[in-house]
């Protein structure tokens, strides 16, 4: 049983969801704090970056940082695509960046500041990505009314650890199979 | 002075001036008609088809085309130099083929020094480009024309030697001679008696006159077509014809001083001439079309380290052995 | 000092300032936009600053790269995107599941049916829908064949920037022939919308796989020529040799995936990482050749066509009869159960990923796409310092850029 990549790091939570049905094989929430540390764990573990993304709902920005490894060592059990998950504030989307960890993670980030609006500290060349320079339009940050909750958009599977006070999905977990789903909570 | 204005030497020279500029006309319709057929035949496609039967009259239409075209000025470029530069590029070219000895008769000017002055006049292409480069005030043209530079100033030494390799051999540097001392038949032409200094004059033909795989300072997916990349209608089409006309003279003079010349088994005359001189030609489009690019560093290279001293030795062994036998 | 300033302030004549817009002085005009001047801050002694692109014959679509030259050496380099960015990730939210596929196929337009594949899949995860054996093996058979057109255009184009004009002719030829067998049953030549969730739009037809083996066949007899004429070719290996090096570790750093990870040591598929379809049920062998350079690079794609061709014998033998379609597929107003899920394919490019959230409606809440473009170009300013100009483009080619996908 190998050592777990993040024994040395304060998470929030961390869960194993379906691969099958959702394809990541561990969902770990952190603080913006241990941002950085967890990256240089995960570079030292042999994981490749495989995208940043955010997503816009009630609680804040949810941003997932995808790591991905090469393959398993036969007979271990370690992990493949794993999220990293950092909830950010609307009123203050600031995080850290990883551009110096994980060099492509500044382009990743660029998009993401483009889109959202979220401003990543650090980011050694933070201009414009993909949008003019000049535009400020955040397409893809929602109007309140349309955003939904977290609890309704992830299914974190079997919960292996929760901080005390966080309260983001149900406490209940459940073997998420592609039959027995959560049930829609609004038929939007 | 009188007696010059209407002498017979100026009426010659007159006369082989215009022919000379009714052949590389003539001869560059051919070459873009024998090129486009050629390459679109190794690319398993037709080629120009439409114009004429088989697109023979295509380089007709495209004269038209390129003479009909407006005459851009880029913002900001050198009116004198970026005007001056395909002129120059092509009226130079024109001198070079006095001394080429076509056939015993049709030679414009037979000189005793003939090899001397077309080696002199060939580079001077090179301050065409030069102009064209910096004239036309952008970055890319700027870095084809350095490029040309480098490339033409270097391979000229190679060309030169193995040239003088031959001149050593024959003893004179008059062309028409040269021809002469040849015999009809091919084992009495001096491509046997000089095969390496045919090979490295080849290659470095095709380098001086800047054609594919040397063809860097107008590499069209690196450059942007580099020295030529802000000119368009007729101007380009000078720039086009001259690339024509060297490489009409540099395979001229590969078949003065090593095929033979005008001499054939039987029916010697300018017929042999010509063919053998499209025969080189064809091999020069066909390097085009088949070969990638060399990369700027290893086109100096092969010049630098392999066809200098080869050449150089060539020279060497010709001149000891033309002195013992 | 720049080198192009003294002649532009001989010539600063009246004429240019004369139009209304040019009121800045012509040093003010010369310095460029909003990227350049960014890049010129870090700039060094006697250099030259230059645009490769927008317009450039072979950056290979719309991309922008700013140099920074030392004579003909390569001090820095930065890409600029964003022309070619159609925002495809908001369209998602605006469109249903149905309605939002054909996007997939104008993403990356070369591999459209991976991206395609990418997308039914990720769809197909949400709603639990199964999928029929005879769609997985027509997935499989006209994936592989996209797979192959897309490296051929690749092989054709990359010559074509090193300046060989004629093998793109012979790889257009072979192309054409896939084009029309993937023509007459997807109905497009090149942005195919033929998946489905649940399955694919049509059937094929005996036909269809009698072409298909007959193309492998000739296939087979070609690829030879094209090794003996091309890749053996000395210019093209000194061309591609030694350039643009790689290490494992800097596409760890950047997330390179594909044969740009394979070429650097690593037999890294997702077909076999994370298998889907019926890729566990062929038998095909990942190409990876360890040094890490362009001719590395050129070398997995070559061998990747060759498997290419073992996965489509295989595929056209082993299809069985069955629907083509799930009986379940989702009609068009279909509403996704709320999820998430992550799909991730094996493009001919590398790892393509479709990030999907569900809120229960029948759009989708969001849609991350992953393309495998947008991290191979990430490594080119680390792999281009310090080379030629010449190495820059080979590079460029190398990595097997399709610009749409990168700018999305």
């Amino acid at each position: 049983m190998t050592q777990d990549i993040f024994s040395n790091l304060e998470l929030l939570h961390d869960s194993r969801p379906d691969p099958q049905t959702s394809g990541i094989y561990r969902m770990v929430m952190i603080a913006q704090e241990t941002l950085q540390p967890a990256a240089w764990e995960l570079l030292a573990g042999g994981y490749h970056l495989e995208d940043v993304s955010a997503l816009d709902a009630t609680e804040g920005f949810l941003v997932t940082y995808h790591f991905d490894s090469f393959g398993r060592p036969a007979g271990s059990d370690s992990i493949l695509r794993m999220a990293l998950r950092v909830l950010v504030d609307h009123g203050q989307p600031h995080l850290p960046s990883i551009a110096d960890i994980f060099s492509g993670a500044e382009w990743h980030e660029r998009e993401i500041s483009d889109f959202f609006g979220i401003r990543f500290d650090g980011n050694p060349n933070p201009a414009a990505l993909l949008l003019p320079e000049a535009d400020d339009s955040t397409p893809l940050k929602k109007a309140p009314d349309k955003r939904r909750s977290l609890k309704d958009l992830i299914c974190p599977g079997q919960v292996v650890f929760k901080a005390p006070g966080v309260e983001l999905w149900d406490a209940d977990p459940q073997p998420a199979t592609g039959t027995s789903r959560q049930p829609d909570h609004e038929q939007g | 002075m009188t007696e010059f204005i209407f002498s017979p030497q100026l009426l010659h020279i007159a006369l082989a001036a215009l022919a000379v500029m009714a052949f590389v006309g003539a001869n560059g319709l051919v070459l873009v008609y024998m090129e486009r057929k050629l390459a679109g035949h190794f690319q398993r496609r037709p080629g120009p088809y439409e114009v004429g039967w088989h697109g023979i009259l295509q380089p007709f239409v495209d004269a038209g085309k390129l003479i009909g075209k407006q005459l851009i000025t880029p913002d900001g470029a050198d009116p004198l130099l970026y005007w001056l530069a395909p002129v120059v590029a092509f009226v130079w070219v024109l001198a070079l083929f006095i001394p080429i000895p076509f056939s015993p008769w049709l030679t414009a000017f037979p000189m005793d020094l003939g090899l001397v002055l077309i080696l002199a006049f060939a580079g001077t292409g090179l301050l065409a480009l030069c102009m064209a480069g910096w004239g036309s005030n952008n970055k890319w043209s700027l870095l084809g024309a350095a490029r040309a530079v480098a490339q033409s100033v270097a391979y000229e030494i190679p060309l030169l030697l193995a040239i003088l390799a031959v001149a050593f051999m024959c003893g004179t540097l008059n062309l028409s001679t040269i021809v002469e001392q040849q015999g009809r038949w091919p084992w009495q032409w001096n491509i046997l008696t000089q095969p390496l200094a045919f090979a490295v004059y080849f290659i470095c033909a095709v380098a001086e006159t800047n054609r594919a795989p040397f063809d860097l300072p107008e590499a069209e997916s690196e450059l942007t077509a580099g020295f030529h990349t802000e000119y368009s209608g007729m101007a380009f089409g000078l720039f086009f014809l001259a690339e024509y006309a060297n490489m009409i003279v540099v395979c001229a003079m590969a078949t003065a001083l090593f095929l033979g010349g005008w001499q054939g088994p039987f029916f010697s005359g300018v017929w042999w001439f010509l063919s053998k001189m499209y025969l080189l030609l064809i091999a020069m489009i066909w390097f085009r079309w088949t070969y990638p690019r060399v990369r700027f560093d290893q086109l100096l290279n092969i010049n630098w380290k392999w066809l200098l001293p080869l050449s150089l030795v060539n020279l060497m062994g010709t001149a000891l052995l033309t002195k013992l036998f | 000092m720049p080198i192009l300033s003294r002649p532009l302030e001989l010539h600063a004549n009246p004429i240019m300032s004369r139009d209304k817009m040019s009121t800045q002085s012509i040093k003010e005009q010369i310095s460029g936009d909003y990227y350049t001047c960014r890049f010129e801050e870090g700039r060094s002694e006697d250099t030259l600053i230059l645009n490769m692109g927008p317009q450039h014959p072979s950056t290979h679509g719309v991309l922008r790269i700013i140099l920074e030259l030392d004579g003909e050496y390569i001090v820095r380099a930065e890409p600029v995107l964003g022309y070619l960015h159609r925002m495809h990730e908001a369209m998602a939210e605006n469109r249903t599941y149905l309605q939002y596929l054909p996007n997939m196929g104008r993403v990356d337009y070369l591999h459209a049916l991976a991206w395609n594949w990418a997308y039914v899949g990720a769809v197909e995860r949400l709603g639990g829908i199964e999928v029929p054996r005879r769609a997985e093996y027509i997935r499989v058979i006209t994936c592989e064949l996209n797979r192959l057109a897309s490296h051929l255009l690749w092989w054709g184009a990359y010559l074509l920037d090193l300046g060989a004009f004629t093998p793109i002719m012979y790889a257009f030829d072979d192309r054409e022939r896939i084009l029309d067998m993937i023509q007459s049953v997807c109905g497009s030549r090149l942005t195919y919308s033929f998946f489905r969730p649940g399955g694919v739009a049509i059937d094929l037809t005996d036909d269809f796989l009698r072409a298909v083996g007959e193309f492998t066949h000739y296939m087979r007899g070609r690829l030879p020529m094209y090794k003996t004429l091309v890749t053996d070719n000395i210019i093209l290996r000194k061309r591609c040799e030694n350039v643009g090096e790689l290490t494992l570790e800097m596409c760890r750093r950047y997330g390179a995936t594909g044969p740009v990870l394979r070429g650097s040591g690593q037999p890294y598929d997702v077909r076999r990482a994370e298998p889907y379809g019926v890729y566990p049920a062929l038998s095909f062998s990942i190409p990876s050749e360890a040094e890490g350079d362009a001719m590395a690079r050129y070398r997995v794609r070559m061998d990747e066509m060759v498997q290419c061709l073992d996965i489509l014998d295989q595929a056209i033998a082993d299809i069985p009869g069955g629907p083509f379609l799930a009986k379940g597929a989702p009609k068009p107003r279909w509403k996704a159960p709320a999820g998430e899920t992550y799909f991730a394919v094996e493009g001919a490019r590398g790892k393509i990923g479709v990030h999907l959230f569900s809120d229960g409606s029948n759009t989708p809440y969001r849609c991350k796409l992953r393309a495998p473009g947008f991290s191979n170009l990430n490594c080119f300013a680390e792999m281009a310092r310090g080379t030629l100009l010449s190495d820059a483009v080979s590079i460029l080619g190398s990595l097997d850029l399709v610009i749409p996908e990168i700018d999305r």
